[in-house]
């Protein structure tokens, strides 16, 4: 008989007992639907993640390392040294290294003026700031030793002291700590200073040196950020690992305080590890659930069998070879599971649709061709497997025993 | 000579005893007989013919069909001799209870190697050639037992076999269906010159054939030509 043929009849003998072929199936269905969910599911996650961690402006990809100091540290030290730096910029899968800090540099402010409130912007630097007309600037040396001082602009030292020459060492109250005011810039009402905007600094009514704020702002000061650029190919747990590992054993302030990755796609990695630890285990459940989905099969095709000897007979007295019915039962038993994968595959895509349609679910759920064809493929071997026993068994009916 | 027996013995294994079902059976049946084979239950008929029909080849001696043994004959080699030259009828019509009449009609076709497509119109034609036309899409259950016969008879003679066997064909029917059903089998060998083998204990159905073998504890005991009654 053509393949074809033996196809029909198998497709046939399902459709013709249609309540037992589906109970047969619900095996396949819910294995193999668990198994697309979690795919796609899974897909959804790993598009999103890679899109997230390569969201930065040059189109690569970078993480965080984040120096926290213990209490008793001294907390003016600088996070991290030029040897440091040397140090990290080492670092293979390391394409550029910047030192940064984690909190904005700007600030608003209400400062009492006289009677009033009055909103100022407030500038947090570790560098020299702008040029002064009365007074001097803010150096280096103030950031890194602490000096509580502080640039004003010529405006806010007229409404408090009357004028820039007037206001210099008297004392500006911020976040309740009295600063020194050591100069006075030109007021930052008037149009944008342009030196400032070269410096990349916008003009602020007051500038302080950072550390010092920080000193005062933050007990546990949230230490410096080292934004590390990754070359092409680089897996940034791996780098952020390698740049901690050198931290500790090398890093400057390794004994006054903590190296800690700040990956900015932690959050992801957290949700990954949770999302392969539910993979392993759905697909372990799908897999058991394959497997006694394909017992199943197997059972229900040796009942078939034997309640079909009598056809069995009939065929091979009508000139059916024993490779014609092995194939028929075969064909019958994969054309079951493919059907059941085929629902299940459907079954999957809806679940997965809906659970990416939840609330807390931050992507949608992806389908790949591959998905599929793991779909199809399994439910196909699963079929086969479990079917090549009770066809055999069916092919080696002894014909004459059948037809007495 | 179709087929050819000669020497035959069959013996059936039942544990320690070995049984001997058929005796030095020597045999000729030439293309176009229409030949009966009579004997009480237990005579070793249906042994007879199922060894003439391909089905079974453990046996002694010799068996020549147009003059070629398939003793030893692969099973696949077996099928296609049974598809090709053997149309089977047998006592309980044998019909697949949940395909239609074309899926059981067709069967020979199908394990000849033709379509569906084509295998149709055949089947259509077989149909009509005995007597049930327009019943294709009906299942079996839905068939007296003649009728149910009739579509067995299809089935055997829609491949146009070099022989049909039948084995107590009429054993399930009553007399005026069995008559029915002998007249078709007797048209069939007069109009078509099929060879047929058939196989009952019924006196009368034996009168339909031309000559008739009595076959009594596996041997045969007459091979005659039958003298035609009136009731014909
Ligand atoms: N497969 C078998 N194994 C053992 N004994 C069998 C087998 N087939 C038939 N027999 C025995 O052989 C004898 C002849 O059987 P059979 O050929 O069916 O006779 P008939 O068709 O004339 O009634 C019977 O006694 C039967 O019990
Ligand atoms: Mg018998």
């Amino acid at each position: 008989m053509r393949f074809s043929e033996i196809w029909s009849t198998a497709l046939r003998s399902i459709l013709k007992n249609k309540r037992r072929s589906i109970l047969t199936m619900l095996g396949i269905i819910i294995g193999i639907a668990s198994v697309v969910t979690i795919l796609a599911i899974g897909d959804g996650f790993s598009n999103w993640v890679t899109k997230s961690i390569t969201n930065n402006k040059a189109g690569k990809v970078e993480t965080q390392i984040v120096y926290s100091p213990n209490e008793t540290a001294n907390s003016s030290a600088d996070s991290y040294n030029d040897r440091d730096l040397m140090l990290v910029r080492q670092v293979t899968g390391i394409a550029k290294v910047r030192q940064t800090s984690e909190d904005s540099d700007y600030n608003q402010i209400a400062l009492p003026v006289k009677t009033k409130n009055k909103n100022v912007l407030i500038h947090y630097t570790s560098h020299a700031s702008s040029p002064v007309i009365a007074g001097r600037r803010l150096t280096t040396t103030d950031n890194a030793i602490g000096n509580q001082v502080a640039v004003i602009d010529a405006s806010l030292a007229k409404s408090l002291y009357g004028g820039a020459t007037n206001a210099l060492h008297h004392g500006v109250p911020i976040d309740n700590q009295l600063y020194e005011i050591v100069g006075v810039r030109s007021a930052v009402s008037s149009s944008v200073n342009f030196s400032d905007a070269v410096n990349g600094t916008v003009p602020a009514n007051i500038t302080i040196p950072k550390k010092v704020h920080q000193k005062f702002t933050q007990n546990t000061a949230s230490g410096d950020l080292l934004v590390l650029s990754l070359r092409k190919g680089a897996k940034a747990s791996t780098v952020n690992r390698r740049v901690i590992n050198v931290l500790k054993a090398q890093g400057s302030m390794r004994n006054q305080g903590e190296y800690q990755s700040a990956d900015p796609a932690a959050e992801a990695d957290t949700f990954g590890k949770i999302l392969s630890v539910i993979t392993y285990f759905i697909t372990a459940v799908a897999g058991i659930s394959l497997f006694i989905a394909g017992i199943g099969v197997m059972n229900m095709m040796y009942i078939s069998v034997a309640e079909r000897t009598t056809e069995i007979g009939i065929r091979r007295a009508m000139g059916a070879r024993q490779h014609d019915i092995r194939l028929q039962f075969l064909l019958e038993s994969a054309t079951l599971t493919i059907f059941g994968g085929l629902i299940g595959y459907g079954l999957g895509v809806l679940l997965a649709v809906a659970i990416s349609a939840l609330p807390m679910m931050p992507f949608q759920a992806s389908f790949s061709f591959g998905a599929f064809a793991l779909a199809f493929g399994v439910s196909t071997a699963v079929g086969l497997i479990f079917g090549v026993m009770p066809a055999n068994a069916a092919a080696r009916k002894d014909l004459i025993e059948i037809i007495r | 000579m179709l087929i050819e027996l000669t020497a035959v013995n069959k013996y059936y294994q039942n544990g320690e005893n070995r049984f001997q079902v058929l005796q030095d059976i020597n045999l000729k049946i030439a293309a176009g007989e229409f030949l009966t084979i009579m004997g009480p239950s237990g005579a070793g008929k249906t042994s007879l013919i199922n060894l003439i029909g391909f089905i079974d080849r453990s046996y002694l001696g010799s068996y020549k069909f147009n003059g070629q043994s398939y003793q030893t004959a692969s099973d696949s080699a077996l099928a296609h001799i049974r598809n090709q030259s053997v149309g089977f009828v047998f006592q309980n019509f044998k019909l697949i209870g949940n395909n239609t009449i074309l899926e059981n009609v067709e069967l020979p076709l199908l394990y000849g190697g033709m379509t569906k497509k084509k295998a149709r119109p055949i089947v259509e034609r077989a149909l009509e050639r005995v007597g049930l036309p327009n019943s294709s899409q009906k299942i079996p259950n839905e068939l007296s037992g003649g009728q149910q016969q009739r579509v067995a008879i299809a089935r055997a003679l829609v491949h146009q076999p070099k022989f049909i066997i039948a084995d107590e064909p009429t054993g399930a029917l009553d007399s005026k269906t069995s008559s029915e059903i002998m007249q078709i089998f007797k048209e069939l060998n007069q109009t078509e010159q099929t060879t047929i083998v058939l196989v009952t204990h019924d006196p009368q159905v034996s009168q339909y054939g031309e000559r008739l073998i009595k076959l009594l504890d596996g041997a045969i005991i007459a091979d005659e030509e039958v003298k035609h009654h009136a009731l014909l």
